[in-house]
């Protein structure tokens, strides 16, 4: 008689699988979940202070970006606008609705609005808006149809992998700079979308960088 | 053992308690003889033959750090054990068993917090977005500050959205240059300390200033105007502020009795006094060093990293370079410690701070301009070190200098005068102004005087705006109970401290950054002083406790101010418009932009020199004092007389002679060590004028035997909790008579030690030569440099850098360096450098990216120093990086080093690998109980680093990025200069350069190309960007 069965023959090599196999898998689960749009926070709703809507004032109206987020083409930060932005309009327009009644209230007690950060990139990022604008990458390109958004969301994964993608290979993502906040730019049908790219990144002497003291300091 | 070998793992020693695995003792014995065999042959004579000259190891000289490895000729024991006690054993007190268990749970947990979300940030926006500011762009501003003797020093403040970071010196104004001393550098750090004081107090208790505004109109308007101001005192800084004068002379002019005094520590009577006694009128003195080829220092500390050395600092490093048109210059220092500008010295005569005197006497026989010598002859050194200098400057006439030490006496000061007219210095390299100070004197006369007052009941109200009087006042002039006798006192300061707790009144002041006002330079020049901040704390400046006694004055500070420099304005024409067509709110735009208001530079004063009074003067002197040991009590290079106590940056920055932090000690010479029977960190009991005080000892070569120094600014009691406590108050000997230097002085050995935490023997890198040190005829003969960069071969693929636009570099020049340590606060404002406290820098784990090695050679009496700044050096081939198991260190294409904080792991191997040791690791969370007011002193182009994390030196990469898309979106490439790290900014020698090696033209490509470029290390082939260039000095040969 031998000591063991024969089964436990089975539960030695299924514990071995186990073992090997469950940390594994739950790694492997883990990578991908940190890579699926939830785990970077795509598409997800955040509720802001006030019912700002981007498809009113993008597409209806048709103003600039930069005319909000007017720092956008010289600093690293784009810029939530200050209130007296909302308020150069709205002192004469909708100046009685009640869905611009925070605005009003903080503009007169000379308070920030508390906006809710939704493209949030870790602390030890540094990301530059103004070499980007100012280098043929849309506004667009990352933040998706903002023309079509009721409530900003983030559309792209803003994970280093996203970043590098670009950074390995910009001229896909190249656009005229005279188009840069332009949500329906597309390339004249029949142009060679390759060779334009080619010709942008000449034109504006585009130099991406993958160093890490590019984005981290 | 002296360090004649190459440390090589030579465990022979242990040899015969451990055989060794087969057991065979023989065998163990033949694997140790292996292991050594290595060692010798590095050791073997003949391999160093060809380079070997006088020093260990053949290039040069031989140098040591500390003063027991060269009294001893062995290292001391710290440097055998490299790490400190328990470091190199490996965890006791739990079991491997506890440690998985604990290990696997802390993982687990860990886990969890995955699991949770993080918060959403807010972003705040402004409601009115404030003029000409872009969010994400910091804004300069240019203002200035007033150093500690009441001279303007012209700054530019980085703001950042309305916070101002990081002080950097203006380059245009004429005490600056670019650079700024220490103390201004850790201003920032100043203004956000959350223990200023926030409250108005009347004995205690809260008021609000409406209350103390009236309490003082109503006694202005009653007793006071009543008898002429005659009980009305006012105890003030030495300020050359235009508006405080003005306002002066309108309270005199309403109370003709009142009076003003100055009170300082660190008071400047001997220079005042000695141009008086020379010229017969007051004068400021003012150097012009880039015409001296022969400086002679009397005991002056003109190369300190103060405010009013920064321009004769950078006039001076001009020309110690070899290659200067005009050739290189030559200092002789006569002093009784060991300074920065003592080590900067060709020569070096120490002597006590008393016979100093007797120096300039016997120079000036020398010289023939008087007919006697000192009263007690010189000695044979001293005489012989004289006839010298004496040789020398009369061979230099019109391009040679006397500097006198402002704390020496008048006579010193005066016959510095007297020769340099009679060798035809004066107007050319000695320039005179007329004094800006409105406060002539304010040492131990003018303290006398108000006290004296005070006792007698002479004064009803007193408006004390002065720094912490209590605490430094003479020790023979009891000010604190003098106090108590007056009926209302008022105290401005920024903190509660030693002087808040005996006034009826205090005061929180407004910092140097958040107010208004105006200051002027030595030459003249105003400046102007604007807010960055709104005042934090509700503090008001000394202008508006002023302003309360002028009557009918009613407006705000900044309306006077522009209502005072508003006779500037030259209009033009009928308009009201100036010259450029602005009318003056338009031109008060281009004073603050500027930070100065142009054209207000006084003309140089012509003066005649009474040399028969300087004469007189001189047969009048005594004899110095030569009894017991003479106590010097001298200004401390961090936190000069106290009142940057409280700023952790200063006092945790190792000073640049002692390299002891967070305490002073006594420090005396190796040979007064030996005479008293002490060693380093014994205390000793010094007493003079029947009163004593117990310190530390600290041995330093290069001082007077005999002789002992204690710098002032410490032992503070006042509720400043940093300064609290740190090391001993050297105010409570010093008196009004002798408040510099005083004879005489008994001192006995006490049976107590105190532990000082210095980082001098911390990776000591015995045996090699780092800092290497010439005289310029033995490199006119052959560069020493030049075996110290010869490319070594090497089995590695390098990498091509040749293609890169930019590959930067960085070059120091040891020639020019001080050690001043401006460099190191620079580097801990610009990068967020933590500081971790006296007890932390004892286990060696400071975190300054930079640090200044400080290396002595020669006897242990009169030794020849040489300062390193030593940071990363951005290895082409980087240790580091081969053995970062995360890749957590990586090289940029453009050469950096880069750290890649959220990548590492803390395994700290690159620390380990690294030969320079300029890695520094996060032992502990040093910032995480950090307020919010003080994370606004936060560079927030830096990232804050966590504990488990490795830091170094970047190269000051935010800058570089910041400015290559600047120049990128100006669609050109970065010019030379355009990027300056924030060591080679600060810099008041300009000894540290950065820039690219791909453009040939560019300064650091030149200066990697002179023949006194070495680099540290070479024979490691670690191929480090950051080069340095030799120390030359030029010493006189009658001398050698």
């Amino acid at each position: 008689m031998a000591l063991f069965n024969r089964w436990t023959n089975t539960v030695s090599r299924l514990s071995v699988a186990l073992l090997l196999g469950v940390p594994a898998v739950g790694l492997a689960g883990l990578m991908m979940f940190v890579r699926t749009p939830y785990g970077t926070k795509q598409n997800r709703q955040i509720v802001q202070p006030i019912q700002f809507d981007h498809r009113h004032h993008v597409r209806d109206e048709g103003i600039d970006c930069r005319y909000c987020h007017f720092s956008v083409d010289k600093s690293p930060s784009a810029g939530i606008p200050s209130t007296t932005v909302c308020m150069s309009c709205h002192a004469q327009i909708w100046n009685k609705s009640p869905l611009l009644g925070v605005v009003r209230e903080k503009y007169f007690t000379d308070r920030p609005i508390p906006w809710n950060s939704v493209h949030n990139l870790p602390d030890y990022v540094y990301f530059n808006h103004s070499i980007h604008v100012n280098k043929g990458v849309g506004c667009v390109t990352c933040h998706g149809r903002l023309d079509h958004m009721p409530q900003v969301q983030q559309v792209a994964p803003m994970n280093m992998g996203w970043c590098l993608s670009c950074h390995r290979n910009p001229e896909p993502n190249l656009r005229p700079v005279e188009f840069i906040t332009s949500m329906t730019w597309k390339p004249a049908p029949g142009t060679d979308t390759v060779q334009l790219g080619k010709e942008l990144a000449e034109k504006y002497n585009v130099h991406t960088r993958i160093s890490c003291d590019t984005c981290h300091r | 053992m002296k360090p004649t070998q190459f440390a090589l793992p030579v465990s022979g020693q242990d040899s015969g308690q451990d055989p060794g695995h087969d057991g065979s003792a023989e065998a163990a014995s033949r694997r140790v003889a292996a292991l050594a065999a290595p060692a010798k042959a590095l050791s073997d004579e003949a391999a160093f033959a060809p380079y070997r000259t006088e020093g260990e190891f053949g290039f040069g000289k031989t140098y040591w750090r500390t003063i027991e490895e060269r009294q001893n000729g062995a290292p001391i024991p710290d440097l055998q054990n490299e790490f400190p006690p328990g470091a190199a054993q490996p965890p006791t007190g739990f079991a491997r068993r506890e440690f998985l268990q604990l290990t696997a749970a802390s993982l687990a947990l860990a886990g969890l917090t995955a699991c949770s979300e993080k918060p959403v940030e807010k972003v705040l926006p402004y409601t009115k977005t404030p003029d000409g500011l872009t969010p994400g762009n910091p804004l300069h501003f240019a203002t200035a500050y007033p150093s500690v003797g009441g001279h303007a020093l012209g700054l530019l403040v980085t703001s950042w959205e309305g916070r101002p970071t990081k002080i950097e010196g203006n380059p245009d104004h004429p005490s600056s240059l670019g650079a700024t001393g220490l103390s201004e550098q850790a201003l920032s750090l100043q203004l956000y300390d959350p223990q200023r004081a926030r409250q108005i107090k009347f004995k205690g208790a809260g008021k609000a200033w409406r209350a103390l505004r009236e309490t003082l109109t109503q006694d202005a308007a009653g007793k006071l105007d009543a008898t002429g101001g005659a009980g009305l005192r006012f105890l003030v800084e030495p300020s050359t502020s235009p508006l405080e004068l003005s306002l002066r002379q309108a309270v005199l002019k309403r109370f003709p009795k009142a009076k003003f005094y100055s009170a300082a520590a660190l008071d400047r009577d001997g220079a005042l006094a000695g141009a008086e006694l020379a010229f017969g009128q007051a004068a400021e003195v003012d150097y012009d060093l880039e015409k001296a080829d022969v400086v002679v220092s009397l005991d002056a500390d003109f190369l300190a990293a103060a405010a009013e050395n920064l321009r004769h600092t950078r006039q001076f490093a001009n020309r110690r370079d070899p290659k200067h048109a005009a050739g290189m210059n030559r200092l002789y220092m006569v002093e009784p410690r060991m300074t920065v500008t003592g080590g900067m010295a060709d020569h070096r005569l120490r002597l006590r701070g008393a016979e100093v005197e007797s120096v300039a006497i016997a120079l000036a026989e020398k010289l023939g301009l008087l007919s006697a010598g000192p009263k007690s002859p010189l000695s044979g050194e001293a005489d012989k070190f004289v006839t010298a200098v004496a040789k020398d400057l009369k061979s230099k006439p019109g391009r040679s200098v006397v500097i006198a030490g402002s704390h020496q006496s008048a006579l010193t000061n005066a016959l510095a005068h007297v020769i340099n007219g009679s060798l035809g210095n004066l107007h050319q390299t000695v320039r005179f102004f007329a004094p800006v100070n409105h406060d002539n004197r304010s040492g131990g006369a003018s303290w006398k005087a108000l006290v004296d007052e005070m006792n007698a009941g002479a004064v009803d109200t007193l408006i004390i705006t002065a720094w912490n009087p209590a605490y430094h006042a003479p020790a023979d002039v009891d000010f604190v109970s003098a106090v108590s006798n007056v009926r209302n006192s008022v105290y401005l300061g920024l903190f509660e401290d030693e002087t808040s707790i005996r006034t009826s009144w205090f005061v929180p002041k407004s910092h140097p950054l958040e107010s208004w006002g105006d200051i002027r330079a030595k030459d003249g020049t105003v400046s102007i002083i604007q807010p960055l901040i709104q005042p934090l704390f509700n503090g008001v400046g000394t202008v508006d406790l002023l302003s309360i006694f002028v009557l009918g004055d009613e407006r705000r500070v900044h309306e006077q101010l522009k209502g005072l420099h508003a006779q500037d304005h030259k209009p033009v024409g009928t308009k009201g418009l100036d010259a450029k067509g602005l009318d003056f709110d338009g031109t008060w735009d281009t004073y603050l932009s500027a930070g100065m208001i142009p054209g207000t530079a006084s003309a140089p004063l012509y003066l005649s020199l009474k040399s028969a009074a300087v004469e007189q003067a001189a047969s009048d002197a005594r004899a110095p004092d030569t009894q017991g040991y003479e106590l010097n009590f001298v200004r401390d290079y961090k936190v000069a007389d106290g009142r940057y106590g409280n700023v952790t940056w200063l006092q945790e920055i190792p000073d640049p002679i002692t390299k002891i932090t967070w305490d002073n000690a006594a420090l005396i010479s190796p040979a007064a060590a030996k005479e008293l029977g002490v060693e380093q960190n014994d205390v000793i009991r010094i007493e003079t004028g029947g009163r004593a005080v117990e310190a530390p000892v600290f041995v330093v070569p290069g001082y007077a035997d005999r002789s002992i120094a204690l710098p002032l600014g410490y032992g503070r009691l006042g509720a400043e909790w940093v300064a609290a406590e740190v090391g001993v108050n050297a105010y409570a000997l010093r008196t009004s008579a002798a408040p510099w230097y005083v004879g005489g002085v008994k001192v006995t050995k006490t049976d107590k030690t105190f532990r000082l935490s210095t980082t001098q023997v911390h990776w000591s890198q015995e045996g090699r030569q780092i800092a290497l040190s010439q005289s310029v005829e033995e490199f006119k003969k052959k560069p020493e440099a030049e075996e110290q960069r010869r490319p070594t071969p090497t089995i590695f693929n390098m990498v091509d850098y040749s293609k890169e636009t930019y590959r930067w570099a960085l070059n120091v020049d040891l020639s020019r360096c001080t050690g001043c340590s401006a460099c190191v606060i620079a580097c801990q404002s610009e990068n967020n450098i933590p500081v971790v406290g006296k007890e932390q820098v004892f286990r060696s784990r400071e975190m300054h990216w930079l640090r200044i090695d400080r290396y002595f050679s020669g006897s242990d009496a009169d030794p020849e120093m040489v300062n390193q700044p030593m940071m990363c050096q951005h290895c082409e081939t980087a240790p580091c990086e081969y053995v970062c198991p995360v890749n957590a260190t990586v090289h940029s294409d453009e050469g950096l080093n880069d750290m890649v904080y959220n990548r590492c792991i803390g395994t700290r191997y690159c620390s380990n690998n690294c030969p320079y040791k300029v890695r520094h690791f996060n032992y502990l969370h040093w910032n995480k109980d950090k307020s919010a007011l003080e994370r606004m002193a936060m560079n927030p182009d830096v990232t804050v680093r966590n504990r488990g994390v490795m830091e170094k030196c970047t190269y000051c990469v935010q800058r570089i990025e910041r400015t290559r898309i600047t120049s990128r979106l100006e669609g050109r490439g970065i010019r030379d200069g355009e990027i300056k790290t924030a060591c080679q900014q600060v810099c008041p020698t300009d000894a540290i350069v950065f820039g690219s090696l791909g453009d040939p033209e560019s300064r650091v490509s030149k200066l990697h190309n002179d023949e006194r470029r070495y680099d540290v290390l070479h024979e490691l082939n670690t191929r480090p960007r950051t080069a340095y260039l030799t120390r030359i000095k030029n010493p006189n040969p009658e001398l050698a």
